[in-house]
């Protein structure tokens, strides 16, 4: 079997950034509830794409860690359309979906293919709104994949008033609906049926090889380096890149580097990252910093000290940080404030020194004895044990 | 051993001795026996190659018995317990792993930590009952014992049992395991298990 051509698939999973691929205790099925083919299946190594994909990219505006890669109309050639048309930018710049009726400057396969950057960036060309263009979508086969579209849009306008242009920057308007979807053009010949034919097969073909090395560029390397390698987040790059495209809230003068952003406080449910606090529990264990998708938390052990950073920016809100830790001593706030999105300032979640534990020799944050909490737990833990085995020869 | 069979069908005493249940391989220890040699803590950290500090077989003496008390007959004991991983049937410590790195084996009953899975993060060290998980600084990875399952496989037995001087560890099938221990010691047979029964279920057999 060709590999290469199996590679073809439209969408592939980016299997180091998904949750579920770096732990079994994240519980997000948010791209597979959200796939209009219902094409994703959550497995073992996170999520797999099994059925028939149409490359709509629901998938990939639906994972908060923009785990997925296009291959086709992916955002970085949707935006470079956006600034084709946005030359001239009109006063409101018009999304619609592919069965939405009405004239649009931008049509995509399905409005939960619309990302925060994809509404933002006509903004930041100079069109003074985005207005998504909305059919009835409950009467459409794809209308599953819309079901987070209110929640994209709470974060879009959050994201409008941060950068300044205020939450109505961001408008939606009821449009009918197509009667059937756009046809092509051109006649469909046998080569584009045998095309289509293949790509509906590479799907389940690439199942069955499952277990080969190579596919979706994850086999042949272990677990463990596939954590390490810290993939970047395109998703979040691109929106980064655009909020702080800009123009400076007090006109970005010279003498004023970096002038404060508005201070948009959101319930941390809509937001598009975290706000973290570590309590004295934690046991410098360093599994956020392994399991933390996008590398947005780091553990350092120096020579006397033990640092946990975070870079706000980084962070997706996925909660894998929190679900993981052990000791609970990681918590996500209520409200988060999105001017951290804008501002590079690491965060300094825990500051401890360094301790070196007598019995296993391993590392340990501080705590004034000179053996580390777990070998004092392991040894109370293997006395009970005993004591149970020998209790009924007591008095 | 007649009149029992003439009360009792076979086929009944036999359930009775007989747990039902998936496959599983133990370890029984004759504490009664062990000597305390620390000969199998060897043998385990030769086959096994583990650094210093990190032993898979750990040998703790226990002193049983009260002798400060004039009014009772000092009673006193020492024991010498090896506690190997126990190869829980709920294992706390597969529950506890972040990565899924912990299985319990459908086919035997061991439980392993895959090492190119495993973060080092100890979480299964503060989970297990029995603190048998260890951390090896060197490879970054928890470590624990394995029932040598590269000896099982090439149907050897495991190394402490091959080595044990005294003869006080068997290894097999649990249920051909408790047959044993009815077979040998029959008549005063306390069958134990460290940390009792109930909590995560140990396989590691003890008598005393």
């Amino acid at each position: 079997m060709d590999a290469a051509r199996l590679e073809e698939r439209p969408v592939v999973v980016d299997a180091p950034l998904c949750s579920r691929f770096r732990t079994p205790r994240s519980a997000c099925v948010t791209c597979a509830e959200l796939c209009p083919t219902g094409a994703i299946r959550i497995a073992d190594r996170g999520a797999e794409i099994v059925g028939t994909c149409h490359g709509c990219g629901v998938c990939f505006a639906a994972c908060p860690n923009g785990a997925f890669r296009i291959s086709g109309k992916n955002d970085q050639t949707v935006l470079s359309t956006i600034r084709d048309r946005c030359a001239s930018p009109p006063a409101t710049f018009r999304i619609r979906c592919a069965r939405g009726d009405a004239p649009a400057d931008l049509v995509v396969p399905c409005l939960g293919r619309l990302t925060e950057v994809l509404l933002l960036e006509p903004l930041r060309l100079g069109a003074s709104a985005t207005e998504i263009l909305e059919p009835p979508c409950e009467a459409c086969p794809s209308a599953r994949a819309v079901a987070e579209l209110p929640n994209l849009l709470r974060r879009a306008r959050s994201l409008a008033e941060l950068v300044g242009r205020g939450r109505e920057a961001v408008r939606e308007q009821r449009v009918p609906l197509r009667g059937h979807p756009e046809r092509r053009e051109r006649p469909v010949t046998r080569r584009d049926f045998l095309r289509a034919m293949r790509g509906q097969a590479a799907g389940p073909a690439a199942t069955s090889l499952a277990e080969a090395p190579g596919r979706d560029g994850t086999g042949g390397s272990s677990f463990r380096d596939l954590l390490e390698q810290r993939r970047e987040s395109v998703k979040r790059s691109l929106l980064l890149d655009c909020l702080r495209g800009f123009p400076k809230r007090d006109g970005g003068t010279p003498e004023v580097p970096s002038p404060s952003p508005a201070t948009v406080a959101v319930p941390a449910r809509e937001a598009p990252l975290a706000e973290l606090t570590v309590t004295p529990r934690c046991t410098g264990c360093g599994v956020c910093a392994t399991l933390c998708p996008t590398g947005a938390i780091t553990a350092n052990w120096t020579e006397r000290d033990f640092v946990l950073s975070f870079r706000p920016w980084d962070c997706t809100n996925c909660q894998v940080c929190v679900i993981v830790c052990g000791p609970r001593a990681i918590r996500a706030r209520g409200t988060v404030r999105l001017d951290s999105l804008l501002r590079a300032q690491a965060v300094s979640l825990l500051q401890a020194r360094r301790a070196t534990c007598r019995l296993c020799r391993d590392a340990f944050p501080a705590d004034g004895a000179d053996i580390c909490p777990l070998c004092t737990h392991q040894q109370k833990r293997q006395a009970a044990a005993l004591h149970l085995l020998f209790k009924e020869r007591g008095p | 051993m007649a009149e029992v069979g003439a009360f009792m069908p076979e086929e009944m005493v036999q359930a009775s001795i007989t747990k039902k249940g998936p496959k599983q391989l133990a370890l029984w220890v004759d504490l009664e026996y062990c000597i305390g040699c620390h000969a199998c803590t060897m043998a385990c950290k030769a086959e096994n190659n583990t650094p210093v500090g990190v032993d898979y077989n750990r040998v703790t003496e226990v002193e049983v018995g009260e002798f400060r008390d004039p009014q009772r007959k000092p009673e006193l004991r020492v024991y010498f317990v090896p506690m190997p991983c126990m190869h829980c049937g709920k294992p706390a410590c597969l529950a506890a792993c972040p990565v899924g790195a912990i299985t319990k084996r459908k086919e035997d009953g061991i439980v392993l930590i895959n090492k190119d899975k495993c973060i080092g993060c100890k979480y299964c060290a503060w989970a297990c009952p029995f603190g048998h998980p260890q951390f090896n600084a060197e490879a970054q990875v928890m470590e624990k014992c394995t029932l040598c399952v590269h000896r099982v496989s090439k149907g050897l037995r495991p190394a402490c049992v091959d080595t044990c001087v005294a003869r006080t560890r068997f290894f097999g099938e649990m249920d051909d395991l408790i047959r044993l221990i009815r077979e040998k010691r029959a008549e005063r047979v306390s069958l134990g298990f460290v940390g009792g029964k109930t909590t995560t279920d140990p396989s590691i057999l003890y008598t005393k």
